[in-house]
Formats: structure tokens, C-alpha cells, sequence
């Protein structure tokens, strides 16, 4: 039936490369290389504040379960003995956005009793 | 010369270039992210430890899924930083600011909360924990 298509030319090799350079070099300049967070979190989406590092941090699901690395934690203290001293200072949460505050206040609070001198909220910035 | 020489040798193999290239790009599609971070400090109350005297007057903010109330009066979140303006009598010290949260506040509407006073000086937040 489609025979005669084989009769055609080549395609151009040459501008096949160019377009897919383009977006090597685009997903090389735009995107961040970083550990994937659960896949089913909603973050915080805030505006006006600085950019951050993308997070390595224990996740807070909207249940209050607790999650390292996509793997559930039973507690803080857990996640908190395979730190370092220094990174013990700053700890950071992911909370999902629709997770009660007062949970996310208990976390914090835990983690002042625990040793940490600030306790960070990651949130997501939206696109200016 | 003998640099000279190079240019006479074979052409590179195009399809074994492009194989390259395409796993390059297939890996950089699958592995980058496109999110944007940003964090804000979330200073709870800590039990035993006072923060340091102040002669300002402490605030009492509430907040709820609606409504922000300081003092007693309610604001929108755009206007705190005109009422904390108001507020305050000694310029140089901190003012202490307590924040109770209601019972169906998400991490949304307190994170909303804190950034919006992020731009006042001088306050010295604590969430209370009920």
C-alpha cells in the first residue's frame, strides 16, 4: 500500500541535531537537577520572597504523616539523627498547603525542643 | 603542517552523535524540575524561655480562615503593616507580636500570614500552640 513513500529523500540529519540541541541546551540552562518531593503534594505557593535551594527536607503530608526521601518516618527525632550538628541548626519543613497550621506549629515547636535555633517552612514560588 | 592531516579523515558518524545527544536530553527532561523554592522562618513558642523585655505593649494577633483580627479589630492582610505602624510607641524596640491560630487554618493561610508581616521591622513573632 505505502509503498511508494520509500522512494522518498532522507531527512535532514543536520536540522533534526539543531532542534534537539536546542532543548538539550534549554532543559540544561532552565530546569534544576534536584531530588523529586511526593508526588502527590501540594506546597505552599507564596509570592515576594527569595529563591531557595530545592529541598532535601522532611515532608509533611496533609495528614500529618511525616516523609524523608519518599519513605514514611515514624517521628522527627528519626529524620533529625541522620543530620549533621551544624544542619541540626536550620531545619527546614515541606508542609503541604492544606495541612492543619496547628500541626505544622507542633512540628516547629518539636524541633525548637529538639535543638534546632530556626525551623524554615518551604514554600513554592509561584512564576513572576 | 600536521595539524593538516585531520581534515582529510572521515566524517563523524551522525547517528551515533545523535544517540548521545538524544540520551542527554532525555535525561535532563526526566530529572529537572521546573519549581521554584522560597522559605519563610516560623518562630513557635518555645516553653520556659521568655524573648527579651520590651517596653512595647504585646499585640495579640488571631487569625482565622476569613479574617485576621489584631487586637481585637479586624484587618485585611494587606493593611497589617499600617496597623503594626500605629501600634507601636517605642521605635527602637521590638514589638512582641502572639499569633493564635483557629481551628481550620492551613499551612496556606499562616504562611500567608507570616509573609505579609515579613516587611515590618521590629516585630517579634510567636505562634502559640494551643
Amino acid at each position: 500500500m505505502r509503498r511508494l513513500k520509500h522512494t522518498r529523500r532522507k531527512e535532514p540529519t543536520i536540522a533534526l541535531i539543531n532542534i534537539v540541541f536546542l532543548m538539550l541546551v534549554f532543559f540544561l540552562v532552565a530546569g534544576t537537577l534536584s531530588r523529586p518531593l511526593d508526588g502527590d503534594l501540594d506546597l505552599v505557593r507564596t509570592a515576594d520572597l527569595e529563591g531557595a535551594l530545592p529541598p532535601d527536607t522532611v515532608v509533611v503530608h496533609p495528614d500529618g504523616r511525616l516523609s524523608y526521601r519518599g519513605e514514611t518516618i515514624a517521628s522527627l527525632d528519626e529524620f533529625l539523627a541522620t543530620r549533621s550538628e551544624e544542619e541540626r541548626k536550620i531545619v527546614r519543613l515541606v508542609p503541604d498547603r492544606e495541612l492543619p497550621a496547628q500541626t505544622l506549629v507542633k512540628l516547629a515547636r518539636e524541633l525548637r525542643g529538639a535543638g534546632a535555633e530556626s525551623v524554615m517552612v518551604v514554600t513554592e514560588r509561584g512564576l513572576e | 603542517m600536521a595539524l593538516r592531516k585531520a581534515s582529510k579523515r572521515r566524517a563523524l558518524s551522525m547517528t551515533s552523535l545523535i544517540d548521545i545527544i538524544f540520551l542527554l536530553l532525555l535525561f535532563f527532561m526526566l530529572s529537572s524540575t521546573f519549581s521554584r523554592f522560597a522559605e519563610v522562618e516560623i518562630a513557635a513558642a518555645t516553653s520556659g524561655r521568655s524573648t527579651e523585655p520590651s517596653d512595647n505593649r504585646p499585640t495579640f494577633l488571631r487569625l482565622s480562615e476569613t479574617e485576621v483580627s489584631l487586637n481585637g479589630q479586624t484587618y485585611e492582610l494587606a493593611q497589617l503593616p499600617d496597623a503594626f505602624a500605629d501600634l507601636r510607641q517605642d521605635e527602637d524596640d521590638a514589638l512582641p507580636v502572639l499569633i493564635s491560630l483557629q481551628d481550620a487554618v492551613t499551612a496556606q493561610r499562616l504562611t500567608d500570614l507570616l509573609v505579609a508581616l515579613r516587611p515590618v521591622q521590629g516585630l517579634s513573632v510567636t505562634v502559640l500552640d494551643s
